[in-house]
């Protein structure tokens, strides 16, 4: 009858007592697995991406890669004697961060998201306008991916990562050509003025 | 009495299968390709000997999962000649990695896969690496044969 009595009367009270604690660790395993499952993305120079693309350059092009990653604001002319040569040229390196492997295997920790690995991806791009074997205009832009990985988030694979990093890098590089569109509309002309200062990162 | 001996021997039979697991006769230690055949690139894809994941051989794929390599074996390396242009491998169990290279002819390039943590079985993780930190990790890797 005792105990009854006590289990009925202290019922109440442990269930406010497990709820409050449920709730702490909740918000904490929440903290944990927002924290550990971002990707913290950085590009330089700081460029809006342009809604609409318009060809502000005619050149030679002088890149072999993906078509799908060079600057949209150029157009090819093959000629054999071009004035102006358009060298296009990237850049990926990678890079990754985990602790001792095996000593994941004892922390309690990775059920609540914490992380297991981070990746860094760095992507940088270059784009040289060339006039009678004189670089007149350097464009460039780089960008940066750190990924931290958990139990429950892999986040995008590098191929993935290196493909958004080359689009974000083209669209940079033509958001940075539009802004000079006016210096960029007297390349082709015999007396367009040189400029010595490099577009994008010095 | 018996009965003990029983559980003994059937647990000394459950880890002999778990170490077995994933292994295969691997071919002779890492010696660098002779010849790159004209118009490709040469891609190493190695696995250094690690304590967490032996049982695990991911199956290694290119073309974007449509055309089947090898399983990379732990300690062992995989040479493929790649046509120039983007290239992709992907390796995968409870979650899949890939990389991507630009091949240019006539270079070398090295990629690793390493076992990590995860839920059920270990993740694979593919890595491109530099020449010289990947000649030294490759140095004790064996050939992985080719499957007919």
């Amino acid at each position: 009858m005792k105990i009854v009595f006590l289990t009925q009367l202290r019922l109440p009270i442990m269930i406010n007592i497990i709820l409050d604690i449920s709730k702490k660790v909740l918000f904490l395993t929440l903290a944990v697995f927002i924290v550990s499952c971002a990707i913290e993305a950085n590009i330089v120079p700081k460029f809006e991406k342009l809604e609409s693309i318009t060809i502000l350059v005619n050149g030679k092009i002088d890149y072999s890669g993906n078509k799908e990653y060079f600057p949209r604001t150029i157009s090819d002319t093959p000629s054999k004697d071009p004035l102006l040569i358009i060298k296009y040229q990237y850049q990926v390196s990678y890079g990754k961060v985990t602790g001792p492997e095996g000593l994941n295997l004892f922390n309690p920790l990775l059920i609540v998201g914490f992380p297991i690995g981070q990746d860094t991806l760095v992507v940088a791009g270059k784009l040289d306008i060339i006039r009678q074997n004189e670089v007149i205009k350097t464009y460039s832009a780089a960008c940066t991916y750190e990924k931290t990985r958990n139990l429950f988030y892999q986040g995008p694979t590098f191929s993935e990562l290196r493909r958004t990093g080359l689009l974000n890098i083209r669209d940079n590089i033509e958001a940075q050509m539009y802004k000079d569109r006016e210096f960029l509309s007297k390349v082709n002309k015999n007396d367009f003025p040189k400029e010595k200062t490099m577009g994008g990162i010095k | 009495m018996n009965s003990a001996i029983r559980k003994i021997f059937l647990v000394a039979l459950f880890i002999l299968t778990l170490s077995l697991t994933g292994c295969a006769t691997l071919g002779p230690v890492y010696q660098k390709v002779d010849k790159i055949p004209e118009n490709s690139g040469l891609v190493y894809i190695y696995r250094p000997g690690a304590f967490l994941g032996g049982g695990v051989s991911p199956n290694l794929y290119t073309d974007k999962g449509k055309t089947y390599l090898t399983k990379i074996y732990q300690g062992g390396y995989f040479p493929y000649f790649a046509k120039p242009g983007e290239v992709d491998f992907s390796a995968a169990t409870e979650s899949e990695s890939s990389v991507t290279l630009d091949i240019a002819p006539g270079k070398i390039y090295y990629v690793k896969l390493t076992i990590g943590i995860g839920f059920f079985v270990g993740r694979p993780h593919l890595m491109v690496v530099a020449p010289e930190i990947a000649e030294k990790e490759i140095a004790d890797c064996k050939l992985i044969p080719k499957e007919n």
